[in-house]
């Protein structure tokens, strides 16, 4: 089972600013998600009106498709890092 | 040697067995032995876990073809991730990047694109390596 990831790294070395930030996610996660889910609770009725209205449009679809897929890569993104370093700045932005 | 090896080695002393049997047998064990090796090898081979994406500009490329330095790892689980996004494309979005990529030589349908060509490529990638060598930069991508 792949787990969301628990870190990010946010490094920008700058030649004016330069900060480092680690964000823990595994905090923030878990915090989003309550909010995701208690938007998405207020957002229901108007959500099913609209798929009432626009059942002949598929845009539903799309919904069922692309939630699972969001948090699949959600998911997979563990181990992404990316590291540009040019004459003016670094930047670093890693998921652990 | 194995233990198998030697209790043939001693049947075959004891008289038990004759020279045939235990080469035949003999032989067997080691099929067995370097079979495990292989499918161990195959397994950790086929398992690539990131895609690399290395660019170094070169020390002598000219200041205004000078490009910064890039390294970016990204996992697989990733790249299959978003494959099942490519569904969600328009068809009309679709056709664009088609045409921009014909335009650039490539026959190319993204909508064609299924989850087994992207694992065949992943699996490709594994035992090869790309190098791009110019004379502002090199880049290089590669499994890992």
């Amino acid at each position: 089972m792949r787990l969301p990831p628990y870190l990010m790294q946010v490094k920008i070395h700058g030649q004016r600013h330069a900060f480092s930030i680690w964000l823990p996610l595994f905090i923030i996660g878990p915090i989003a998600l309550i909010f995701l889910l208690a938007l998405c609770l207020i957002a229901l009725p108007f959500l099913l009106l609209s798929l009432l209205f626009t059942w002949r449009w598929y845009w539903w679809r799309y919904a069922i498709i692309g939630v699972p897929a969001f948090f699949g890569i959600l998911h997979s993104l563990p181990g992404l890092k990316v590291d540009v370093d040019d004459e003016e700045q670094h930047i670093v932005v890693a998921f652990y | 040697m194995s233990e198998n090896q030697k209790k043939i080695l001693q049947m075959l002393a004891e008289g038990k067995i004759s020279v045939d049997e235990a080469l035949r047998l003999l032989s067997l064990t080691g099929t067995d032995r370097d079979t495990r090796n292989d499918s161990n090898n195959t397994a950790s081979k086929s398992t690539p876990r990131y895609l690399h994406v290395v660019v170094e500009p070169k020390s002598g490329a000219a200041p205004e073809h000078r490009h910064g330095r890039v390294n970016v790892r990204v996992p697989f689980g990733l790249i299959r991730a978003g494959m099942k996004l490519a569904t969600l494309i328009p068809p009309e979005a679709a056709d664009k990047v088609n045409d921009a990529m014909k335009e650039k030589g490539m026959s190319f349908d993204m909508r064609h694109l299924k989850i087994e060509d992207i694992e065949e490529l992943i699996s490709a990638l594994h035992d090869s390596e790309v190098n791009v060598d110019t004379d502002d930069e090199t880049v290089r991508v590669y499994a890992e």
